[in-house]
């Protein structure tokens, strides 16, 4: 299956510029998460690769052709998003039909499997249902269809605890019992740190991260100690935070550490989690400089 | 791919007819239950449901032909399928459509006219190309029309309704008056005399007319090609970048 990349992609409405000059990669069978606060362009991203709107301008690659709009991969793209494209007023059981139909394939199986786990019935009409069954409805769609790209827009939006869990685990299941590539938008960050494999984060119209879960950590940083100690410490590294609560100062880095620099003694350096990681990057007025 | 979406569409009308026919006929029993004790010519009647379903089935494939647009095309979308099979599909689907339901009712409806004392040969095939033809060139703007809107999307159809509108309205209250006067001989050219004729002599006489094949084959084919040509350029970076802008 071939990648599918961006290149300089802009996004504008009127003279508002939602994406600006996103340069990506989405490789096959691999779980992305696409992080960013609201209103940053991952819908508008996730609608663009799948061809349900256009960039104003740049280029998308499906391996190494350049697409023009009309010769989109439709059928090896799926996108599940908070838009309905499904008629409200037909059965579950219809809309399930119908997408076997048209997509050639489908994973009933699983379907009734999380039909029945989640307690929806196929005979109920898609508008009788609330803000979160629609959604498990859509995700359940979703990793059904025998895609190689899904594109998850916010799949837990109105889910409570529980079937958040539930639905990782059935994520998780499909791409176990078929690999392909996800790539799933939230702000449910903490929860899905467990899920996916590589990291996108969109600040500010750009894609400000783009890297492995693993590095992502790894370059995430708390150093706290005395300021002067701190300080010398974090020159020259990239500083996303600072805090000051009393005598002790606190840096949040996002770099590789120096190895040939010595950690002072009264210096504590401590790994952060993606949520936190996120938190830092993305804050307004912080020193966010990737 | 065809195929699938052909079903697909295929499956959404005729429901779509089942449910008016059930409606329709649901009523009308309804209807001779109420008027069983005033006495109730059942022959009559019968063949009357079937005349009146005849016209509620083509009414309803025009109303599809502007309801079968956004919906399904953001359906196959969704599912990958291109956007000229979902267009080619709309058409074949829709036309064949209309001339199965039109070739089941009409011979049966036509009775009618023993009834209902109507001394025309309704089986003459000046009516029935004349009907079918009435019936395509409706479809044929309701896919138009459907097919305009759904390209600009959101709310810019209000907008554009309403400028179509004035437009129209302008051109011709102002514009036709003046074209008329400057040009008088279009009129007479144009003129058919009907006198006495009945009405399969008056299609006649009108069929005899190389200007109504002109502008009826144009009224039905101009507006598909507008059609394909929108639902081409639906959702595609040449077109919908500039449009969009009015829909925001």
């Amino acid at each position: 299956m071939p990648n599918l990349q961006t290149t300089q992609l802009i996004k504008q409405f009127g003279n508002q510029i939602v994406l600006d000059d996103i340069n990506l990669t989405l490789k096959p069978n691999t779980i992305y998460g696409l992080l960013g606060r609201n209103g940053v362009g991952k819908s508008t991203l996730l609608s663009i690769l799948a061809n349900h709107q256009t960039a104003s301008l740049g280029e998308i690659k499906w391996g190494d052709t350049v697409l023009t709009g009309r010769d989109h991969p439709l059928q090896a793209i799926y996108l599940m998003s908070e838009i309905n494209l499904f008629n409200k007023d037909d059965k579950l059981k219809t809309i399930t039909k119908n997408t076997a139909l048209l997509q050639g394939s489908f994973d009933h199986e699983l379907a009734e499997e999380m039909l029945t786990a989640f307690d929806l019935s196929p005979k109920k009409k898609l508008n009788q249902l609330s803000t979160g069954y629609r959604t498990i409805f859509k995700t359940i769609v979703a990793l059904c269809v025998p895609a190689e790209y899904v594109f998850l827009d916010e799949p837990v939006l109105g889910l409570d605890a529980n079937y958040r869990s539930l639905l990782y685990r059935y994520i998780l299941q499909a791409y176990e019992s078929r690999p392909r590539t996800f790539v799933v938008a939230t702000h449910i960050i903490e929860e899905i740190a467990t899920l996916v494999e590589h990291v996108l984060v969109l600040n500010d119209t750009q894609l400000i991260v783009d890297d492995d879960l693993e590095n992502v950590l790894a370059k995430s940083y708390r150093v706290s100690g005395p300021e002067e100690l701190v300080r010398k410490y974090c020159t020259d590294l990239n500083i996303l935070d600072s805090q000051q609560m009393g005598t002790l100062y606190t840096v949040y880095l996002y770099d590789t550490l120096p190895t040939e620099r010595i950690i002072p003694d009264r210096l504590t350096i401590e790994h952060i989690d993606l949520q936190e990681t996120f938190i830092k990057l993305t804050n307004k007025g912080s020193e966010a400089h990737v | 791919m065809f195929n699938a979406m052909m079903r697909y569409r295929l499956t959404a009308i005729w429901k779509t007819l089942a449910m008016v026919a059930v409606g329709f006929f649901g009523g009308m029993v309804v209807v001779a239950l109420i008027f069983i004790k005033k006495g109730i010519d059942f022959g009559n009647f019968g063949l009357t449901i079937v005349t009146g379903f005849l016209f509620l089935s083509q009414i309803t494939l025009i109303v599809q032909s502007f309801t079968t647009t956004r919906k399904a095309f953001n359906f196959a979308i969704l599912n990958g399928i291109p956007r000229k099979i979902s267009f080619l599909t709309q058409l074949v689907s829709l036309f064949s459509s209309q001339l199965v339901t039109f070739a089941i009712l009409y011979p049966i409806a036509i009775h009618n006219q023993i009834f209902a004392g109507i001394k025309i040969n309704l089986l003459d095939p000046h009516i029935t190309v004349a009907f079918i033809l009435v019936v395509w060139t409706f479809i044929a703007q309701g896919l138009a029309i459907s097919s305009f809107i759904t390209l600009f999307e959101r709310k810019a159809w209000v907008f554009l309704f309403a400028a179509w509108l004035i437009i129209a309205t302008v051109y011709e209250r102002y514009i036709t008056p003046i074209i008329t006067r400057m040009l008088p001989d279009w009129t007479d050219y144009f003129f058919v005399n009907f006198e006495q004729a009945n009405v399969v002599s008056a299609i006649k006489i009108t069929f005899d007319q190389p200007n109504f094949w002109i502008s009826t084959l144009t009224s039905i084919v101009a507006p598909l090609i507008i059609a394909g040509i929108c639902q081409h350029f639906m959702q595609t970076r040449r077109i919908t970048f500039r449009l969009k802008k009015f829909a925001r």
